[in-house]
């Protein structure tokens, strides 16, 4: 039934992150593209460059909170702005190292945030996370 | 300025009147003149204005300012006003308006004036008129509604005085009014004796009654009511006043039952004076509501009562002329005389009298002046006829005796006299006059010559000495009798040669003259004197005298009788005794006198009932056994007879003592020397049952002492006050001012004890009489303060109303109050405290479960691909990636534990920096950086130039600040920082300056100061400097604050010591 892989965009500032993700993701064996950014703005920026294009824009977010000048809050107020504009509607994955109950309150707010995952991740999850997709 | 002038002085020469008609046509007219010279102000008036104001002649000064004073209150404007209008318009003044009278009648006056404009066509002056137009005006007013009432009254007026049956007029004439004026009961009391009105009583006469309530004309209680009994009631009416009263309102209670008991509502009662007098009073009744009458009502019913007044008047003087003209008619005959009224032009007389009786014709039988003359005596009839004439002509009184015949044909005879009543011309047209039978009195006369010859053979032969004198000084002895000569060692021949006064002592004679005048003057008494007779002794004499006329000379005649017998004086005596024993049954307390030996003389009823003393003893009058008697019933008998036998030592002492009984009565006993002259004869003593006075005044020195002693134990104070003056204190309130008791007594409490802030408060309580307790500061006698809470209460004192107030010391409790105060805020700070390190401490938790969560994690993630690495490539760049995950981890771990550093050293050493060797320092250590970046970094430590504070703090404070500056500058501009410190609210604060980047604080103001928050992409961001400075601060007791623009720059702003 597999008629597609779905993309992933991983938004954190850190790079060892980043690069434990993406191998993850990679190990999973379900992704299709996987897109990197290390700030909200970033992500934000390809975002509303690529409004129009279903194919460039990610099926699923994860998404960290605290990152420098733009963090995943403010991302997520920008992201609410910009979604009638998006052709593609995204899975938004909370992905932190946070335990806070506050911020996991506070998560919940945000209707396009499905789910709130403390770090680390790991494979499993991550298969969790894309299965749906299938 | 004004002057009166006389009516004359006003009209015009030309004009003048002097015809006193015009005067009187203006007096009885109430017309006044007037002249108001408008320029000098002055103000003329005809001399009859001030009748106008009711006021005399001289009353009235004649200013204008005087008469506008008698102006109505009310009215004042108007006046003004049309005065205004007529001055401004030059027309003609008119006004009408009210004055007061100086007795407060209310009269209305009508102004009717002209302006007359000068030669230059100016308003000079204004002249007219002035008239009481009361009538006019009241009548107005009465007009208004309500005719019918006056049609009522008219008809009662009519009734009251054309009704021949007074009763029956009275009766109809209540009813009438009554129905009208629609009460429940009309009706007329009458007093009921002439006597005092005060103390006479008053009764119900007669009664109307609608039918509405019940008739009280049978009502016992309303007759021979007392006008003591309803003072109340009855004393307007006695002041002539109109009693017009809500019956439930009425304070007095007797008054209201009575009322009540009639179920009266309302009353209205006028009282009726006749001739001057109270006679009784008009009253109407009003059952069945409260009533209250309109002006109208009232008039009408005062001037009922006014009309029935002069009824009642007309009537009883027609009644009291009838009964005198029966009376006098009674008189007349009684006494025998014969009346006549005879007409000189036709002879005819008018007989009255006892013409039956004293000359058996009835009086229309006697005829005229022709019978007169014919029943005459022919011996007297011409001297008669004469004397008649003489008179006539003369118009003097006729003064005749003569005999006259009887029906019968014996002669009586008459004294008859007679006046003459003349005509216009003076001439006389009638006499009136009356004869008498004096036929007995001439008889009486011969009669009374054999009497003078018995006095005569008396005169002489009587024991008492009889003298006769003449009046004048010095007096002779006209007549003596005998007795005289004999009493003075005279011969009767030799006594009536002797002048009055040599027979007086020299004092007496002095007296004389007075004595006779008092004689002449009418006194008639008897008095002593002391005589001498011939062989000059001294004798007393009681002397009745009198003065007697002998034709037409007067004589003082004295009665004489020698008392210096033994007999006189013993009679006397008695007589005196007598007196005295009924004056002193007579008081309310016992009396027992006893002479200078002791022996009991007199004592009176009340004495033996005082002291419970059987009659037989009393009877007896056994000195011992009466002693005895007495002191068995007293509860210190020994004091009681040290008393008396110390008063008997000294007579002449007074004495005022208790006597206490056995039984717990007091006596109140008096005592008193008797004296007769300068000498004491024997003692008075007075006993009053005083028991009841005696336990009052015990009752209230007992309660006074138990007040005393409460005041006393009670701890606080007490003070009595009068206005905040002391009356009384305790000791409580001694202790607590440092004041001496007698210090505190006489003082005012208010100025010396409480501090002049609570004055105002303290002051409004006691003339509000305030009963609650209040919290104040008062003021030793030391001048330190304490608190106080006092609370006071208004208590009659020697008949007067004082306050008791409480003052207690509540200075420990305020104490404790402040106390508790104090340590609330230090919990509070402790409490705000601990919130704000709970709150860093969990914010540390989070930063420290968040920066230590994420290295660890990528470790544990780094490890599981490296054992799923599958090429050593892969493998080599994991291990790089762990090692420096690893380091990192480290860093956090030891930035953390520079900030529990911070935390943990709560007490880290304080001492005095100076702001400029910090700053000297920091700068050095950047000083590379500055070069590179081109910064200028400036300093101005001058407000506060250095703080006591921790010095590594201090320097990380710089250090952070000096370093956020550099790394966020605006690689646009050069950058300048600046350090200014200063003063705010008493403590030193910091202020850093840059012209940066500037943070949005709208978006990151909440993080700024959090740890690992970076909030520009900068290679040099750790986030973990502003988390430090403010751990740094805050563990010291201060805040620091940011204010920033994006692209204009960030200032920090640091209190050192905010707690502070």
């Amino acid at each position: 039934m597999t008629t597609k892989e779905a993309s992933i965009g991983i938004i954190d500032d850190d790079p060892v992150y980043q690069f434990t993700a993406k191998k993850i993701v990679e190990l999973s064996h379900r992704a299709g593209k996987i897109h990197q950014f290390t700030s909200g703005d970033e992500a934000l920026t390809y975002l509303s460059d690529h409004r129009e294009g279903y194919l460039e824009l990610p099926d699923i977010l994860l998404l960290d909170l605290n990152m420098p000048v733009t963090d995943g809050w403010m991302f997520l107020d920008a992201y609410r702005k910009l979604k009638p504009s998006l052709c593609k509607k995204m899975l938004i994955y909370i992905v932190t190292s946070s335990i806070d109950p506050r911020d996991i309150a506070h998560a919940k707010s945000y209707p396009d945030v499905i789910e709130f995952i403390s770090k680390p991740l790991d494979i499993e999850r991550i298969q969790g996370i894309l299965t749906p997709i299938e | 300025m004004a002057r009166r002038v006389e009516i004359d002085d006003y009209i015009t020469p030309e004009r003048k009147f002097t015809d006193d008609a015009l005067y009187s046509a203006l007096e009885s007219a109430k017309v006044g003149l007037w002249e108001w010279n408008l320029k000098t102000n002055d103000v003329q008036w005809s001399e009859n204005v001030s009748s106008l104001f009711g006021l005399s002649k001289t009353a009235f000064d004649g200013t204008f300012s005087h008469y506008q004073r008698l102006i109505h209150p009310d009215d004042q404007a108007l006046v003004l006003e049309a005065i205004q209008a007529a001055k401004a318009t030059g027309k003609e003044y008119h006004v009408e308006h009210r004055i007061i009278f100086p007795d407060g009648a209310i009269r209305w006056l009508e102004w009717e004036g002209k302006v007359q404009l000068d030669e230059k066509g100016h308003v000079g002056k204004m002249t007219g008129m002035v008239r009481d137009i009361t009538k006019r005006r009241t009548s107005e007013i009465q007009e208004v509604g309500r005719e019918k009432l006056f049609a009522v009254l008219t008809e009662a007026t009519r009734e009251l005085f054309l009704n021949p049956n007074w009763k029956e007029a009275i009766s109809n004439s209540i009813r009438e009014l009554g129905q009208i004026i629609e009460v429940d009961r009309a009706y007329l009391f009458k007093m009921d004796g002439s006597s005092e009105a005060a103390f006479s009583r008053i009764s119900q006469m007669i009664e109307w009654n609608s039918g509405n309530a019940k008739p009280q004309i049978g009502n016992p209680e309303l007759q021979q009511m007392r006008l003591v009994d309803f003072e109340l009631l009855f004393a307007p009416l006695l002041r002539g006043e109109a009693l017009n009263e809500i019956v439930n309102s009425i304070s007095d209670h007797k008054s209201r039952i009575i009322l009540q008991e009639q179920d009266i509502k309302s009353i209205l009662i006028f009282p009726i004076e006749v001739r001057k007098l109270f006679w009784g009073f008009v009253g109407f009744d009003q059952c069945t509501y409260e009533r209250k009458w309109t002006e109208i009502e009232l008039s009408v019913l005062q001037s009922f009562s006014a009309t029935l007044a002069g009824s009642i008047e007309k009537h009883e003087t027609e009644s009291e002329k009838e009964e005198w003209k029966t009376k006098h008619e009674l008189i007349v005959k009684a006494s025998g005389q014969i009346i006549y009224d005879y007409e000189i032009a036709t002879g005819n007389i008018q007989w009255s009298g006892s013409t039956y009786e004293e000359l058996g014709y009835a009086s229309d039988q006697m005829g005229d002046i022709n019978a007169w003359v014919e029943l005459i005596h022919p011996e007297d009839r011409a001297d008669s006829f004469r004397k008649l004439e003489e008179a006539e002509r003369s118009m003097t009184s006729y003064d005749g005796y003569y005999r006259f015949r009887h029906k019968e044909g014996n002669y009586i005879n008459v004294h008859d006299r007679g006046f003459f009543v003349s005509g216009p011309d003076g001439k006389a047209i009638r006499m009136l006059g009356m004869m008498m039978d004096v036929t007995e009195s001439l008889a009486r006369e011969t009669e009374m010559r054999d009497i003078e010859t018995a006095y005569k053979t008396l005169f002489n032969n009587t024991p008492d000495a009889i003298i006769i004198g003449t009046t004048d000084t010095p007096s002779r002895v006209v007549s003596a009798n005998i007795a005289a000569a004999k009493m003075h060692g005279y011969e009767l021949e030799e006594f009536s040669k002797l002048l009055l006064k040599d027979i007086k002592s020299r004092a007496y004679a002095e007296k004389l003259h007075e004595r006779f005048e008092n004689l002449l003057r009418g006194e008639r008494s008897s008095v002593e004197s002391i005589h001498v007779r011939k062989d000059g002794s001294h004798f007393p004499v009681m002397i009745v005298a009198g003065i007697i006329e002998v034709q037409g000379q007067k004589y003082v005649m004295a009665i004489f009788r020698d008392i210096s017998e033994a007999k006189i004086t013993k009679d006397k005596l008695e007589e005196s005794l007598s007196l005295l024993t009924a004056t002193i049954e007579s008081t309310a307390d016992g009396i027992l006198v006893v002479d200078s030996s002791g022996k009991v003389t007199v004592f009176n009823k009340k004495f033996t009932k005082l002291w419970k003393i059987p009659k037989e003893l009393a009877d007896a009058h056994d000195d011992d056994k009466l002693i005895g008697h007495v002191l068995e019933q007293l509860s210190n008998p020994e004091q009681f007879l040290e008393k008396i036998k110390y008063l008997y030592a000294h007579p002449s002492d007074k004495s005022e003592d208790l006597i206490h009984f056995k039984d717990g009565r007091v006596f109140h006993r008096y005592s008193k020397p008797q004296r007769i002259g300068d000498k004491v004869v024997g003692r008075v003593w007075s006993f009053r049952d005083y028991t009841s006075q005696v336990n009052y005044e015990k009752t209230l020195k007992e309660s006074q002492m138990r007040f005393k002693r409460l005041q006393e134990a009670s701890f606080g104070g007490i003070a009595i006050h009068d206005q905040g003056v002391i009356i009384d204190a305790n000791q409580g309130l001694s202790n607590m001012t440092g004041y001496l008791r007698e210090e505190l007594i006489g003082m005012d409490g208010v100025s010396n004890l409480i501090a002049p802030e609570y004055f105002d408060v303290v002051k409004k309580n006691i003339l509000s009489n305030y009963d609650q307790p209040y919290d104040v500061e008062g003021i030793r006698k030391d001048g330190t303060r304490l608190f106080l809470e006092v609370q006071g209460k208004a208590i009659p004192y020697q008949g007067r109303m004082v306050r008791v107030t409480e003052i207690r010391d509540i200075t420990s409790r305020k104490t404790a109050e402040q106390q508790i105060l104090e340590e609330k805020t230090r919990l509070t700070s402790i409490a705000q405290n601990l919130t704000r390190k709970n709150d860093q401490l969990e914010e540390f938790t989070q930063i420290v479960s968040h920066n230590l969560r994420s290295p660890a994690g990528n470790i544990s993630t780094l490890l599981t691909l490296h054992d799923r690495a599958t090429n050593e490539t892969e493998k080599i760049e994991i291990l790089g990636l762990l090692r420096q995950t690893s380091a990192s981890l480290l860093a956090t771990m030891q930035e953390l534990n520079e900030v529990l550093k911070i935390k943990q050293t709560e007490n880290i050493e304080r001492q005095e920096l100076k702001f400029a060797d910090v700053f000297e320092k920091v700068v050095n250590m950047f000083h590379a950086k500055i070069i590179q970046s081109d910064a200028s970094i400036t300093s101005d430590f001058a407000a506060a130039p250095t703080v006591n504070y921790a010095g590594i703090y201090l320097e990380s404070i710089f250090l952070n600040l000096m370093s956020n500056a550099l790394k966020y500058r605006d690689n646009n501009k050069s950058a300048v920082v600046h350090f200014k410190t200063g003063m705010q609210d008493g403590t030193v604060i910091l202020k850093v300056s840059d012209n940066g980047l500037g943070i949005n604080l709208a978006k990151y103001g909440h993080q700024v100061f959090k740890m690992k928050k970076t909030f520009h992409a900068h290679p040099d961001s750790r986030g973990i400097g502003l988390f430090m400075v403010k751990n740094q601060i805050e563990s010291m007791g201060g805040e620091i604050n940011i204010e920033s623009k994006e692209g204009i720059g960030t200032t920090f702003t640091i209190n050192f010591d905010k707690k502070s």
